[in-house]
């Protein structure tokens, strides 16, 4: 279990490969139908999914009621409907500051040229 | 420069919030199992913060189109929870000092903010009549 204690910054968490394919998109349009207008690039807040979906694949297992608190984000490039996305994980802090649990990740996702698409920082308070 | 975002909004409900579960296979019982959620601080099942950030995004595209978002950057803090039944809309407004920053925002139906933080976008002025020549 990934606890509060268990983080020692700057740790790295390997990385993720997903490839979105034209049902996923298709999910993702679903339930936000005007980002079909992206087509046949991959919408800006559904890159931020695969994100989130490398996070909690890397991270496990984790304690339940994690809060994400915080999140920057700068994209480089979209990548296409059909790629495969590789996205590396790091924590990179961690504090306790009003008996709350701050921990800090960076993320950053690359095309299988390993060309940039987008870099996070993440911030979470950790529920134990 | 286009002083303010188009607004954007979304009515958040568990069927929605699923959908959103499974797309980033982010499965925290908050999201998904009241009674588990009723026992954290935030008392009550709560929305991935991601999911109403993904209106800022649509708010950028809206205002300058999809092209807009390459470049990007936002920097934003999730400073109150998104509760089924919540209608939350994005928006933002131009910084006045500073080209291509943008203070962006998530509301709630009340007005209060779920989201707030800066984005920076890359997008050319439109030429106005005394620049055409």
């Amino acid at each position: 279990m990934w606890t509060f204690e268990a983080f020692a910054p700057v740790q790295d968490f390997g990385a993720f490969d997903y490839r979105i394919d034209a049902a996923a998109f298709d999910r993702w349009v679903a339930l936000y139908p005007d980002d079909a207008a992206h087509r046949p690039l991959v919408p800006p807040g559904m890159a931020v999914g695969v994100m989130m979906r490398a996070y909690m694949a890397l991270l496990q297992p984790r304690p339940p009621g994690n809060i994400h608190a915080g999140q920057h984000l700068h994209i480089n490039r979209l990548a296409r409907v059909g790629d495969t996305m590789t996205t590396s994980l790091a924590c990179v802090a961690k504090e306790l500051r009003k008996e709350r649990r701050w921990v800090t990740f960076e993320t950053e996702t690359r095309d299988a040229a390993g060309d940039l698409l987008f870099t996070g920082r993440l911030t979470s308070i950790w529920a134990r | 420069m286009t002083a303010k975002l188009v607004d954007v909004s979304l009515t958040v409900d568990q069927a929605k919030i699923r959908q959103y579960a499974e797309i980033t296979d982010d499965f925290n019982p908050i999201h998904l199992d009241a009674e588990f959620a009723a026992g954290t601080p935030m008392k009550g099942v709560i929305a991935h913060g991601t999911m109403s950030m993904n209106l800022i995004w649509q708010a950028i595209t809206a205002s300058f189109g999809t092209d807009a978002a390459v470049g990007a950057e936002l920097d934003i803090r999730f400073i109150r929870p998104v509760r089924l039944g919540d209608v939350v809309t994005a928006g933002g407004e131009a910084l006045a000092d500073d080209d291509g920053r943008f203070k962006v925002w998530v509301r709630n139906q009340a007005g209060d903010p779920v989201i707030e933080g800066t984005g920076t976008i890359p997008v050319r002025p439109v030429a106005g009549p005394a620049d055409r020549g």
